[in-house]
């Protein structure tokens, strides 16, 4: 990295109890995030995406705990920082849009209300001036008739449209880095285009990151620059978005890609999909993550090691055995 | 606009509907929900259709009025071409159509035992033989992909995609002509959808089930169906055969609905938001087509007139200025 | 990093932090209060039921020249106001109590099932019936009910135990019918009446099973209610006429002598007080065993689903 990224995330681990031990929901995850560029964390149930997010701002709820790690903001690592300088953080340069904007939305205040409790929190300001700023960005997620709806209540609106609030306290204080955790998987395709443009157009334009936490691999091209992988808490490739999704190097990666239908793909035919389930919290097998359920795993090699990361081109990782010896020839199966 | 005959040819449809409208509420007309408008669909024998839309279109009141679970205020079901009429008709059509529900964890019943929810279905359609129930049900689960001993097991000692097939096993296990699936794999991780998708299609390789695949997504609708049925505020827009639809769309909504597809292949198109604004609240009834508020190609004609279901080969469209690219 | 699962650290003095980890652990693990309670009420109901045979005096035995004695070797619970043993009395007392608190709130649960699934799964008229009675049944003041009817008719055991059921049935009927109408929402039932199940068949196989859990809680609840209210009755002379010794009536009698033998009164309340806490620590023991939660004053029962 040339330029000191905006966040750098290293060996987050976050566990839970189970069974009497500590299992780790996101093991020794690392990633970082330049100014003004877009992740997304891709990865199924299990995989601990969202609670990336939640660790990333201290958020973990109980019984689980941040064990390990670095979340390195502008310089200061968030996990040990003051609870003073974390809260000045969260809503304010960093901001968080959530899945279901529901429980985002207190539903006893008007969305005008909730935003300019956020602005006055963070800005020490007027209350009219908090109005005005909270107009202007009502009026840049596209919210429409910012003025006379604002008095609105979060029951009142649609799905689309408080999601669109959502954004907006997220955008209200300026932030360098907004958390986005699958914030439309809950929305009509439709709806979802509209906001993955505005989330899009937003980034454009005012140059923040974006974090983007989602189950459907489809969405990653549209809005990310780079993709992480995730399976079972652990990152199993990283890299430019296209680059990843033309040219996956990773088992996982390569069978979630088949396994997804496109709108481009071959009918009638079987969808290669990938034997087995993902092993619940805490009955992950030692060795590589996916060895259980790969179909290129070499006995005595994945079930007992971890794998380190390869490169698969140009700012483009993945951790595997079988890539680390062969390459994409070797990772490439077929169902 | 009169009755609209079923556009597939051949054989009677299984399960076909008549301008099924359905509202709900009461006496006062601005609190009536328009939820379906006259729609007419047929499923052939071994077809598999999917139906199509977003929230709100109405394909779950639509599939809840198909077997009977709601009254359809107007418009028939017919079964083998005869009208659903009495409660006999609909115990005659449950027994042919049966149902698969979307969560998967409220869709068993808890304190039985996977073997007794599959063999009380057996149990209540008349086989009486205890062995044999027994040896249908785990016939049925091992055809779903589970094991015999899992007859013995609890809803809550399997996963999500388990329970689906264990919902679609006792679904299967009275031998239907047709089964409807109401976005059953919507909650499911990718690679869990993938095989569930690959158990129907075999499904109806071997069994000759026919579906009618209710979902949101239509990546998966592609995938797995022959025909397709677009649904907008409880009406059909757009119908025919998959490959035609999804190349050759011809309904200004069907186009903007798979521009809002996210692909990731690498030739897919940018992600557009071609559809616009908010859909009508379902408490109005439309005049006129029902997606003129929001149609980029939208004609004076279109707010007055509502569109008829029209077009050959199979492939129709409600649209006065169908395939028109505006 | 080869990931070998971690042993746990070795706590410091093992044997000793051993020994305390399992305490802690049988404690917070298993369920003491169902324990206690169980054996708190097994040793009632066998002195109970014993009684005949391993109480020291006969009831009724009067001796005039040991009135008002206090707790002695000879009378472990000393004398009544006409010299009969107290503990006898106690122990005959506890048939009583015994009796018509469990066999009332064994007839209400059952009346309680019966219409609280009727209420769901009858129909629209049976339900607003349900409904209609249950809102009388709590709203009418139990002792204005006890009143009327030990006014017109002897107060024999049965008469006590129609009072119990008349009592808590509408409790057991709000429960039963709040658990089955959460049960009725669910895709199972719409599942089970797809594939042809009529409404009783749903009713007894696929819904009563997940109510039993919650008439199993409210049981001993209930139980301890009566054992109070029957309690309450003796005390106002609306139960069991004297001489039939029980709890209330003791406690009656006892009453003008507080100052002189005060164990008259307060050994017959603390029996009515232990038996009717040991029947609630049943029912939290219950309520930690099933996962579910009864609140007694809405009857709406929160249930963990996945216990």
């Amino acid at each position: 990295m040339t330029a000191t990224p905006l966040l750098a995330v290293r060996d987050l681990r976050v566990v839970f109890p189970r069974n009497g031990s500590a299992a780790a929901a996101v093991d020794t995850v690392s990633f970082d995030l330049a100014p003004g560029e877009c992740i997304a964390i891709v990865g199924e149930s299990g995989s601990g995406k969202s609670m990336i997010c939640q660790a990333v701002i201290r958020l973990v709820p109980e019984p689980g705990r941040i064990d390990d790690g670095h979340v390195f903001f502008d310089g200061t690592d968030l996990l040990t920082c003051s609870s003073r300088h974390l809260r000045r953080i969260r809503g304010g340069e960093v901001g968080m849009v959530f899945q279901d904007p529901s429980s985002t939305l207190n539903p006893l205040f008007t969305v005008g209300r909730q935003l300019t409790d956020v602005i006055r929190q963070h800005w020490s300001c007027s209350r009219k001036t908090a109005r005005v700023r909270a107009e202007e960005v009502l009026g840049h997620v596209g919210f429409p008739d910012a003025r006379t709806r604002m008095k609105a209540y979060p029951g009142e609106l649609s799905g689309g449209l408080r999601q669109r609030v959502s954004i907006a306290m997220a955008l209200s204080c300026r932030p360098k880095l907004v958390i986005c955790d699958e914030p439309t998987t809950n929305l009509d395709v439709s709806i979802q285009a509209q906001i993955i443009e505005l989330l899009r157009g937003l980034k454009d334009e005012f140059g923040f990151s974006i974090i983007f936490v989602t189950h459907d691999i489809g969405l990653t091209p549209h809005i990310a620059d780079r993709i992480l992988v995730l399976y079972a808490g652990h990152a199993v490739e990283e890299g430019p978005v296209r680059d990843v999704l033309d040219r996956p190097a990773h088992p996982y990666t390569i069978g979630l890609l088949r396994s997804a239908p496109s709108l481009l793909s071959r009918r009638g035919q079987h969808l290669p999909t990938i034997p087995g389930v993902v092993p619940p919290l805490g009955q992950l097998l030692p060795g590589a993550p996916f060895a259980g359920r790969c179909p290129v795993a070499i006995a005595g090699v994945c079930d007992v090691s971890e794998p380190g990361w390869s490169d698969a081109g140009p700012g483009h990782r993945v951790a595997c055995h079988r890539f680390a010896r062969e390459g994409r020839a070797g990772t490439a199966w077929v169902q | 606009m009169g009755p609209v005959r079923a556009a597939v040819p051949g054989p009677e449809p299984v399960l076909a509907t008549e301008q099924i409208v359905k509202q709900f509420g009461g006496r006062r007309q601005s609190a009536r929900i328009h939820a379906v408008n006259g729609v007419s669909l047929a499923v052939g024998s071994g077809e598999i259709v999917g139906l199509v839309g977003e929230s709100g279109c109405g394909k779950s009141t639509l599939s809840k009025v198909l077997v009977g679970i709601e009254a359809a205020t107007s418009g028939d079901v017919m079964l083998d071409g005869a009208r659903v009429a009495d409660r006999e008709g609909w115990r005659a059509l449950r027994r042919r159509v049966q149902y698969v529900f979307q969560d998967p964890y409220g869709a068993l019943c808890p304190t039985m035992t996977i073997g007794e929810t599959l063999t009380d279905a057996l149990a209540i359609n008349g086989v009486s033989d205890k062995a044999e129930r027994r040896e249908k049900a785990t016939r049925m689960l091992e055809q779903v992909g589970l094991a015999a001993g899992d007859l013995d097991r609890y809803p809550r000692q399997f996963s999500g995609g388990q329970r689906q097939r264990i919902g679609l096993a006792r679904a299967l296990v009275l031998e239907p002509e047709l089964i409807i699936c109401d976005e059953i794999v919507s909650g499911l991780d990718v690679s869990v959808q993938a095989q569930i998708l690959n158990l129907l299609s075999d499904l109806r390789q071997e069994l000759g089930v026919a579906l009618l695949f209710i979902s949101h997504d239509l990546r998966v609708v592609r995938y797995l169906c022959d025909r397709v049925v677009v649904m907008y505020l409880g009406q059909v827009v757009e119908e025919g055969p998959v490959e035609g639809v999804f190349s050759g769309p011809r309904h200004p909504y069907t186009r903007g609905l798979l521009a809002s597809v996210p692909d990731h292949a690498p030739d897919a198109p940018e992600l557009k938001a071609r559809v616009t604004g908010e859909p009508m609240s379902l408490s109005e009834l439309p005049v006129g087509c029902p997606f003129a508020p929001r149609c980029p190609i939208v004609q004076e004609r279109c707010r007055t007139e509502a569109p008829a279901l029209d077009g050959g080969e199979g492939h129709r469209t409600a649209c006065h200025f169908a395939g028109f690219d505006g | 990093m080869s990931a070998v699962p971690q042993a746990t650290a070795p706590a410091p003095s093992a044997p000793a932090a051993r020994r305390r980890g399992r305490v802690r652990a049988t404690l917070r693990g298993s369920n003491w209060q169902l324990t206690t309670g169980t054996i708190v009420i097994g040793i009632i109901i066998l002195a109970a039921v014993l009684a005949p045979w391993i109480a020291p005096y006969p009831p009724q035995e009067t001796d005039l020249t040991n009135v008002l004695a206090p707790p002695s070797a000879a009378h472990l619970a000393g004398t009544d106001g006409i010299g009969r043993d107290m503990l006898s009395r106690l122990m005959y007392g506890a048939r009583i109590s015994l009796t018509v608190s469990g066999l009332g709130m064994i007839c209400s649960i059952l009346i309680g099932i019966g219409t609280g699934m009727l209420a769901v799964f009858g129909g629209r008229t049976s339900e607003i019936t349900v409904l209609r009675l249950i809102d009388v049944q709590l709203a009418f003041p139990y002792i204005l009910l006890a009143i009327a009817i030990t006014s017109a008719v002897e107060p024999s055991v049965t008469v006590l135990i129609l009072l119990m059921t008349l009592a808590g049935w509408a409790g057991a009927a709000r429960v039963v019918r709040s658990v089955a109408l959460q049960e009725r929402q669910k895709d199972y039932v719409l599942a089970a009446e797809l594939v042809g199940a009529d409404r009783v068949r749903i009713a007894r196989r696929y819904v009563f099973p997940s109510v039993r859990p919650s008439v199993l809680v409210l049981a001993p609840l209930q139980m301890s209610a009566m054992i109070v209210f029957e309690a309450t009755l003796s005390f106002l002379g609306m139960g069991v006429k004297p001489p039939t010794p029980t709890w209330g009536g003791m406690m009656l009698e006892g009453k003008v002598y507080m100052s002189t033998a005060w164990w008259m009164t307060v050994l017959p309340g603390l029996c009515i007080f232990i038996t009717a806490s040991a029947l609630i620590l049943i029912g939290e023991g219950l309520q930690r065993k099933t996962g579910q939660k009864i609140d007694v004053f809405s009857g709406t029962v929160k249930r963990d689903e996945d216990a």
